[in-house]
């Protein structure tokens, strides 16, 4: 019988901003989206004064306020370290592992079934949060689906001490029905909205529903859900991440823009970074897709969406062909006049580098060395494979970086990158 | 959440590996070098200092507290979170909100924080076992003494 243990930081993002913070504990935090948008992230704390958090920032900013919230801007920096070091920690229980998102990791624990699985789990949140610093919650179910909701529990319920095992049958079927349907993993609120009213509130009454109308209404992912809630794995652990089929480089601007010579500027910037991680997945694009935003919460310039895609004449992972491209694709997709809020670049239809038929178009097998050459120098330049950022880029618009600098991410309130910055580190009292 | 971040299990690390070479020969031409076959890499700092990567944080010194213990204002700490704490460790600790570093004195039921100048006074820990204000042992410093 399979095993699965969720294991889920509590309100990841906040718990972060804490780690270098001790005057943080206990106070409520919310955590702001790229450009200080949205409220991404809440403490428990924010939870707790119950006011209604989504939509954008500017409307719940005084309200913030009022109640002393700390306010953070998004500092990846600082969250992916972390997760990475969360992950490496969680990665010693259990020789299967699948990173699922940012701040959550499925492991297989098979082989630990006659253990005290709450004791092992209990171990496991105890030596990330020394390790770390961060407060995780751990579910433990024989489906994915199950493992969720008994996370969810642990977070919900303080007796659980941060870790719920579900094996027991009548454990199991008391969770379903403490479980409301919409906060099933797959099912949503869209469904739940359907559900309301047709007495289908709870978990348990989902997993209630006779097979046929659950495919009938839903299709065979309702029935996978459906089945997972009884116990019946039908999601396996992944260990090896999927081939990408596309990568996307986008940024939102601090300022609206309306200028081509500047969005030039951000699309060859967008090209050369989403070409760079295409080199590293040793694949290669076949299309190019240029796209310009509007602001969604401004009425003036709605609907002035533009989005423009480039067939490149041969599969190419070179930044050269890829910003030419993408180029293009801005010139077309592009109206004067509209105030465009985020740009950015997407590359389409990848395929392994090794695998790509040569074409009537592509440039004689010499020629293609040199360009392969002078991007591999490129690369080293720029540190590409370490992380490192605009030395030099050809396509990017060099001689006009500094028209410009609107379109940069604006993050007024991030926190120091304690752990990637040699220039921000976290000073001690000595 | 919608975050394109790339998460692999690498934390602390150099961006580059900084490479000290055990055997830097110019070789002549003509002659191969009687050491060639002993060429064994280089030394890495980052495998001298750092034993538990996802444990280990580095912070900066500011004030004068601990010259006693040759810590001294802008000094680097290599800071070890795996390791357990006991008496006569070199620690960070939370005190009043703020990360301190000090000489950690006595037992889990009695933590004293104790400074190595005499114009500081020690400090109590309260610690009620469960959320420790102990945030980790203090593994290495580096100072530099030249630029």
């Amino acid at each position: 019988m399979p095993l699965f243990a969720l294991i889920d930081c509590n309100n990841f993002f906040a718990s972060c901003e804490r780690v270098f913070r001790p005057d943080l504990e206990g106070k409520p935090i919310v955590v702001l989206s790229n450009n200080d948008g949205c409220v991404v992230a809440r403490s428990n704390e924010v939870k707790a004064l119950d006011v209604e958090m989504a939509g954008p920032y500017f409307k719940v900013r005084d309200l913030l306020q009022r109640h002393g919230v700390a306010v953070f801007s998004s500092n990846y920096e600082l969250y992916a370290d972390l997760s990475a070091r969360v992950m490496t920690v969680v990665s010693g229980y259990s020789p299967e592992l699948e990173i699922y998102s940012i701040d959550e990791a499925f492991l297989n624990l098979d082989g630990f079934f006659g253990r005290d699985l709450s004791a092992y789990m209990q171990e496991l949140r105890t030596q990330v949060k020394q390790w770390t610093g961060l407060p995780v919650s751990v579910g433990v179910a024989s489906t994915k689906t199950l493992a969720k909701l008994a996370v969810e529990r642990a977070k919900k319920e303080p007796r659980h001490n941060g870790v719920l095992v579900l094996k027991e049958p009548a454990n199991i079927g008391r969770a379903l029905s403490q479980t409301p349907v919409g906060d099933v993993w797959g099912i949503g609120r869209r469904w739940a909205a359907r559900f309301d009213g047709i007495g289908i509130d709870t978990a348990d009454d989902f997993a209630r529903l006779p097979e046929a109308w659950v495919r009938k209404k839903m299709g065979v992912t309702g029935v996978r859900t459906q089945r997972e809630l009884l116990g019946q794995s039908c999601v396996a652990l992944e260990t090896q991440p999927k081939p990408k089929q596309s990568c996307v480089a986008s940024r939102s601007f601090a300022k609206p823009v309306t200028d081509l010579l500047e969005l030039k500027d951000a699309i060859a910037t967008f090209s050369a970074r989403a070409t760079e991680r295409l080199r590293r997945g040793g694949l290669v694009a076949t299309e190019v897709n240029a796209f310009i935003l509007t602001d969604r919460f401004k009425t003036e310039g709605a609907g002035c969406n533009g989005s423009a895609t480039v067939a490149l004449a041969s599969p190419s992972n070179l930044t050269a062909d890829i910003t030419q491209a993408a180029l293009a694709g801005l010139v077309q997709a592009y109206r004067p006049d509209v105030a465009y809020k985020k740009a950015g670049v997407m590359l389409l239809g990848l395929v392994p580098e090794g695998h790509v038929q040569p074409t009537l178009f592509q440039a004689p097998a010499p020629m293609l060395e040199k360009a392969h050459r002078l991007q591999g120098a490129l690369d080293a330049l720029n540190g590409a494979k370490f992380g490192s950022r605009d030395v030099v880029r050809v396509g990017a618009f060099g001689g006009t970086m500094g028209v410009g600098k609107n379109w940069h991410l604006r993050r007024d309130r991030r926190s120091p990158r304690y752990t990637t910055q040699w220039s921000e580190l976290k000073t001690v009292k000595g | 959440m919608g975050v394109d971040l790339s998460v692999g299990p690498h934390p602390v690390r150099a961006r580059k590996p900084v490479a000290v070479p055990i055997l830097a020969s110019a070789v002549r031409a003509g002659f191969p070098s009687p050491a060639e076959d002993y060429v064994e890499g280089s030394l890495d700092l980052n495998e001298h200092l750092i034993r538990h990567p996802a444990a280990t944080f580095i912070v900066r010194v500011e004030g004068d507290s601990m010259i006693g213990a040759g810590i001294f204002p802008g000094d680097l700490l290599v800071v070890d979170r795996s390791l357990t704490p006991h008496d006569g460790h070199v620690v960070i600790a939370a005190v009043a909100g703020e990360l301190t570093v000090k000489r950690l004195k006595g037992g889990p039921q009695n933590w004293r924080l104790v400074a190595e100048h005499p114009d500081y006074p020690t400090i109590m820990l309260e610690d009620d076992g469960e959320t420790s204000s102990i945030w980790g042992v203090v593994a290495h410093s580096i100072r530099r003494l030249s630029a």
